[in-house]
């Protein structure tokens, strides 16, 4: 088919944001259920404060983290599914001309699950990686009693096995919405960009550059979008690392920080890429 | 049988608004070759685009053996697609990233045909069956897009000018290849050109311009690929 695993390859982005939502959640987690076995040898008084502070800074990091992450990349995978459609047009509109039915060529969007596979087992097995560090920077002090370090299969299956299944399910999904188009408005592009391509002959009668920035607020709503939340998630990031530092430790300051970095970073790649083909094809017509 | 019955067609909205077909009716009997035969502009291709069910009309009906296919729903007119015609366009529109035989196959595979070797060889590139659309010529990736339709087992080939990206040679030989499969096979074949000549190749011709059926004429005498002018 038309899809295959070295399209999925390109979907590095979620991948290394996957692996970074992963590489927290499972640190923090693991981190959460290890301490609550714990919760009977734990002094009262502040031991017991401290001991509520971390299992509620466990909960908060993974949510908040997760969450934004996990947001990022389904928006993440969307555009994807929806640049590669638009940019695989023609074999698309092959196939359903020769009679392959939506579903049918949906069904190989499945691959993009793999993308995702391959970032959430690097986060896990990298968490397992610096769970022994982590676990000793939390209870720097000796407040608490020691905490062993327990490998817990439910973890493995929500934060692997589940975003794999449910990303492929989206991925198929999305796809199939995005091809309920006609035949030949997938196989020619004429017929359907030509009041586009009208509105791009008037907007170049202007100054190139402010045609350039309408056509490409015009055309890139979804990466426009995205940039503004992921802007939203680096901010946050920067500043849950800075109250980090002060409040948790230095470590996981700087990992939301790294974690901020590489997404500010993966969406500006995004941004670029998708911009420059995108001046490309506007210089063309 | 194909029952063409006022079928109209337009692009474009409100001001810009442009009607393509104006009310063509028409009738082609199975197994019959047919030519659409008009100018450029004339509304040929969108003619047999609303025929061959890749898109549909705003008015009018086109029924196979009393079965109207602009009634159906998109999955059924998929399946109509998968079951009973077959395409070959002017631009060809092979997929880039597949060999020669996995092309072919990507048509054999709806048709559960596991003879598209033997559909590769009679197009003569048996030897070429492993490589890539880029790497072919013209006419060779022709023949490619003529075995992938043919290897759907097609009861209806649709042909929206084939051999307009060809040279005289290359064009002769593909229309020469279609036609002896059409007397062999006995499928229906419609074809839009503006070449009169190849007009002089079918039994039946239909004459269009500016969104209508001019005439409709039957040839005495189908010349052949090499017969006629070019």
């Amino acid at each position: 088919m038309v899809v295959g695993i070295k399209d999925a390859a390109k979907l590095i982005g979620i991948s290394v944001i996957i692996c970074c939502a992963v590489l927290i959640c499972t640190m923090f987690l693991n981190f959460y259920f290890d301490i609550r076995q714990v919760e009977e040898l734990v002094p009262p008084g502040q031991a017991m404060i401290f001991y509520d502070a971390q299992v509620s800074t466990a909960k908060v990091v993974c949510f908040v983290t997760g969450g934004c992450l996990l947001i990022t990349s389904v928006i993440m995978l969307f555009f994807y599914i929806k640049h590669y459609i638009d940019t695989h047009k023609k074999e698309l509109g092959i196939l359903k001309a020769l009679g392959y039915s939506n579903l049918k060529i949906a069904k190989n969007f499945w691959v993009f699950g793999t993308g995702v596979f391959t970032g959430a087992a690097a986060g896990f097995s990298g968490a397992f990686l610096l769970m022994p560090k982590f676990y000793e920077l939390q209870n720097e002090d000796g407040i608490l009693p020691e905490i062993a370090i327990h490998f817990h299969l439910t973890l493995f299956l929500h934060f692997v096995i589940l975003p794999t299944a449910v990303f492929a399910v989206l991925a198929i999904f999305y796809a199939f919405l995005k091809l309920k188009r006609p035949v030949l408005t997938l196989l020619k592009d004429d017929l359907q960009n030509s009041a586009k391509i009208k509105k791009q002959k008037e907007d170049k009668e202007g100054a190139f550059i402010d045609g350039l920035k309408r056509n490409t607020l015009r055309t890139k709503k979804t990466l426009v979008f995205f940039i503004i939340f992921a802007s939203f998630c680096f901010s946050a990031m920067t500043q849950m690392a800075a109250s980090m530092k002060e409040l948790a430790s230095e470590m996981m300051g700087v990992m939301i920080l790294l974690i901020g970095i590489i997404l500010a970073c993966t969406t500006l790649f995004l941004a670029i890429t998708t911009v420059i083909k995108g001046v490309c094809l506007f210089c063309k017509n | 049988m194909i029952e063409i019955n006022k079928i109209t067609k337009s692009y474009g909205n409100h001001e810009n608004k442009f009607q393509i077909l104006k009310g063509i009716s028409a009738k082609i009997g199975d197994g019959d070759f047919v030519v659409i035969l008009g100018a450029s502009g004339s509304g040929k291709s969108t003619f047999l685009n609303v025929i061959s069910g890749l898109e549909r009309p705003d008015s009018g009906s086109v029924k196979y053996d009393g079965r109207d296919i602009t009634k159906l729903s998109d999955c059924d007119l998929t399946a109509f697609r998968r079951k009973t015609v077959g395409f070959i366009f002017q631009q060809y529109y092979l997929l880039p990233d597949m060999t020669v035989e996995k092309n072919v196959r990507m048509g054999a595979d709806l048709a559960d045909n596991s003879d598209y070797r033997e559909i590769i060889k009679a197009v003569g590139l048996e030897e070429k069956s492993r490589k890539y659309p880029g790497e072919l010529s013209g006419g060779e990736q022709q023949r490619v897009s003529i075995a992938r339709a043919l290897a759907k087992k097609p009861k209806v080939l649709f042909l929206d000018e084939p051999t307009g990206a060809l040279d005289e040679l290359t064009g002769r030989q593909v229309l020469d290849y279609i036609c002896g499969l059409q007397k062999k096979s006995k499928f229906t074949v419609v074809m839009v050109t503006h070449n009169m000549n190849i007009a002089e190749m079918a039994k039946t011709v239909i004459k269009m311009n500016s969104g209508k059926v001019l005439q409709v004429y039957t040839n005495e005498t189908q010349k052949s690929a090499y017969e006629i002018g070019w």
